[in-house]
């Protein structure tokens, strides 16, 4: 009897512990660390951003296609439009920390410049999602059934949501929670930069069918307007702008084009094997490589390569956590 | 009810059709086989070699206007088709986006192309509303997937040619099989009639007649059946007139001395005799018959015995010599009576494993045979000689009269007599010979006959000595 006692419990805890979520190496607080989420092997990256190391890997084996991090710094969400939920991992950790069960569908998500939401975009439910950071939805805003792009003014206040399919983007009034404005974009547009002091909104693109899109698309955010084409070859889908000027990658012909202030053309190189991210920080450009599975680090100002980091199968979008050291500038979170 | 079964013609026609039908079948399968497999493999590996060929002048960096042109020469003078595809759309560059287009070559093939291998297609591609045979080859610099060769072949014209080769095929094919099951059938009638025919002759010869001889056609099996099967025939029929031959004779043989004791004794009974001296006469002579009846008897008891080998031999090592001097002792008083001058040539040392008894009736037999004959103040001789170290030889001459040459080899054969009305006179029962073939032949021996009408008789008999 006592036997079958002893058995039964050693059963019981190897169920509970099997159930247990299993524990994710720690990213140390310190560094300032460049993430890579990998969508190819289902993996993040962590380097840090200042050598180079692999300070740690991720293996999730979750169908996760994006990732945000909140505005405490530590904690990170992990998004995929074929799982039902989104998971929150501390990185400090390693640990999960949470799941907020939102449907499958998700397919971007932006955390807001003032620090209190999440806006979710949703496939499924042709929607613009804002939760609270403890995962409680506040509102749904209704846009295009592809919103893969999102992009936000400084101030946080306007929304921008490009959507894939249906060649619109719209301007959502986060206070309001309704669309003000819609504009037509080509069909497969794709990547965005919002520039809040000329008022432009930058939209790039893949082109439609055997069409490939050589355009960056430059609108009125006040009117709606197409004011310009600027010539970027073929495909740019990743945009930053910094102080060094207007950075553009185009996946197509792998090139990265670099414009100053008023748009005239700098300086363009060949970089990676289908790119289809970058951000900035520390004057320097993350570029991540998807055919070659590494990261480009390049000199904003030379547009020379620095270094190549080898990432997990896939890089597909780039965060970066600020030391506590404090960083200086961030670049762009992709929705 | 019982299905009737099939006749050995019928079951080998059958299988040989059914192994024409299935190598036939199965030669059109492997040939199918072959031929779109080799086809296949050797297009393929053309395209292969020549989409190589045409990537190794991709230098790296962009698709150059010099190479697109290049390719597009090469694709006017090409029988297959060549696309050089650098559309990032076409090699599926926006894949992880969903963009929903059918790119020309998919992510599966995409990640191929990147490691630097080829891709294989066949079967229906989409993009050409087609089956087709294709190869593609990537351009890559260093990681960059910058396009592609694409070179295919419609599939259509590899089955036409397979189609053309039905058309020779399928009447040849048809003509071969139905050549080879009329050729079959024939060939199961050839075997199987001699088997027939054999079956027919049997029936007779169960009927009694054994005249019926089965033709031989050829040298096989069956054929030697068949000869073997005549053989049989003959001899059966031989057997079977020796047997008539032989009841005739034994019936003939008994009738006369019968027929002397009855009508001596029936003279007596009825008073006809005169004189004692006359009745004892005639007793005497039905004494004479009736012991040649109760000779004959013993004899073909004898042989009957010695035939069915009824009587196992008592057979013992013996010094032949003894055995001969022993017997030729008995007819001493016959050889003075007759005047006769007999030599004896006898090797002592010479051993058989026999019978005894059954040996001295072999050279008894033949004495008798030999006194019989030789006239007054004739000459016999008797020689025993070894011939080799295994065998030895028993020779009896005499000088009688001997025997035609056309009878010696009937000698032996039971109730044969070279002269009919004399031997009855001496009261031979015709047997004698036919008893000793049969006892030299169960001591493993052989016994022949030679002779010169007028010259005398011999007849040699060869032995094997007794070895330990």
């Amino acid at each position: 009897m006592r036997a079958i006692c002893v058995l039964l419990a050693v059963l019981g805890i190897l169920f509970i512990h099997g159930c247990e979520q299993e524990t994710l190496p720690a990213v140390p607080k310190q560094m300032e660390v460049l993430i890579s989420v990998n969508v190819n092997d289902e993996s993040v990256t962590f380097f840090d951003i200042q050598t180079g190391r692999k300070v740690a890997e991720w293996k999730l084996r979750k169908r996760i296609k994006g990732a945000v991090l909140l505005p405490d710094d530590r904690t990170m969400l992990l998004y995929g439009n074929e799982m039902d939920r989104v998971y929150l991992y501390d990185m400090r950790t390693g640990e999960e920390k949470s799941e907020w069960k939102t449907g499958k569908g998700i397919v971007g998500a932006l955390v807001s410049n003032k620090g209190n939401k999440v806006f979710l975009a949703d496939e499924r439910q042709k929607a613009l999602r804002v939760f609270d950071l403890k995962g409680k939805e506040k509102a749904k805003i209704e846009v295009g059934n592809k919103p893969l792009t999102l992009l936000q003014n400084k101030a946080g206040t306007t929304i921008y949501v490009i959507d894939f399919h249906n060649t619109k983007a719209y301007a959502v009034d986060v206070d309001k929670r309704r669309v003000i404005r819609t504009f037509s974009v080509p069909k497969f547009a794709f990547g965005g930069l919002l520039r809040d002091g000329r008022q432009e909104l930058w939209i790039g693109g893949h082109g439609s069918g055997s069409t490939v899109e050589t355009n960056i698309r430059i609108y009125s955010i006040k009117t709606g307007a197409l004011i310009k084409l600027m010539k970027a070859p073929s495909m740019p889908v990743s945009f930053v702008e910094t102080n060094e000027g207007i950075f553009a990658l185009s996946h197509g012909s792998n090139i990265l084009r670099k414009w100053d202030d008023s748009g005239n053309l700098k300086a363009s190189v060949t970089i990676g094997a289908n790119p289809f991210i970058m951000i900035g920080a520390n004057e320097r450009l993350y570029i991540a490589s998807y055919d070659s599975n590494e990261i480009y680090v390049v000199d904003q100002r030379t547009m020379k390569i620095i270094a190549r980091w080898k990432t997990g199968k896939g890089p597909f979008q780039l965060l970066i956590r600020k030391g506590n050291d404090g960083g200086k500038e961030n670049g762009l979170n992709r929705g | 009810m019982q299905p009737k079964s099939m006749t050995l013609g019928q079951k080998i026609w059958l299988m040989i059709s059914i192994g024409v039908l299935l190598t036939v079948s199965f030669s059109y399968f492997l040939l199918n086989y072959f031929y779109q497999k080799l086809y296949v493999d050797k297009v393929e590996q053309t395209l292969m070699e020549e989409g190589k060929l045409l990537a190794a002048d991709y230098r790296g960096g962009p698709i150059t206007d010099a190479f697109r042109k290049q390719v597009e020469w090469y694709n006017e003078k090409s029988t297959a088709e060549v696309l050089l595809v650098n559309n990032p759309r076409e090699l599926s560059a926006c894949l992880p986006f969903g963009v929903e287009y059918e790119s020309l070559i998919n992510g599966d093939d995409r990640s191929k192309l990147l490691r630097g291998d080829t891709v294989t297609k066949i079967g229906y591609e989409k993009r050409f509303h087609r089956k087709i045979m294709g190869v593609i080859v990537p351009l890559l610099d260093e990681h960059r997937l910058q396009g592609a060769l694409y070179l295919y072949i419609p599939l259509a014209s590899i089955k036409e040619l397979t189609k053309d080769v039905a058309v020779i095929w399928l009447p040849l094919a048809t003509l071969f099989v139905f050549v080879l099951l009329l050729a079959g059938k024939r060939m199961a009638r050839h075997i199987t009639d001699p088997l027939k025919e054999m079956e027919k002759v049997a029936y007779h010869m169960s009927q009694g007649d054994y005249r019926a001889q089965i033709p031989v056609r050829a040298n096989d099996e069956v054929g030697r059946l068949a000869k073997a099967f005549n053989v049989m025939a003959k001899a059966i029929a031989e057997e079977d007139m020796r047997k008539r031959e032989f009841l005739a004779n034994v019936s003939h043989e008994l009738r006369t001395p019968l027929s002397y004791v009855k009508g001596y004794s029936e003279a007596i009974l009825q008073g006809l005799v005169k004189t004692e001296e006359e009745e004892r006469k005639y007793v005497q002579l039905i004494h004479r018959e009736a012991d040649r009846m109760e000779r004959l008897v013993r004899d073909l008891l004898d042989l009957a015995r010695l035939e069915g080998n009824n009587v196992p031999l008592q057979k013992t090592p013996l010094v032949f010599a003894q055995v001969i001097e022993d017997t030729v002792a008995k007819y001493e008083p016959f050889l003075q009576k007759k005047q006769i001058t007999l030599n004896m040539e006898l090797d002592h040392d010479i051993i058989l494993e026999g019978d005894a008894d059954r040996l001295e009736q072999v050279v008894q037999n033949l004495l008798d045979n030999a006194v019989r004959y030789t006239p007054a103040e004739g000459k016999i001789h008797i020689r025993l000689k070894k011939v080799s170290d295994a065998s030895c030889q028993l020779i009896i001459r005499d000088s009688g009269k001997g025997v035609p040459k056309e009878k010696l080899p009937l000698l032996g054969q039971r109730f044969y007599r070279v002269d009919q009305a004399r031997t009855r006179k001496e009261g031979g029962t015709g047997l004698g010979l036919a008893i000793v073939k049969q006892i030299i032949s169960l001591h493993n021996g052989t016994i022949s006959f030679f002779s010169e009408e007028g010259k005398g008789m011999e007849v040699v008999i060869q032995l094997p000595i007794y070895t330990e």
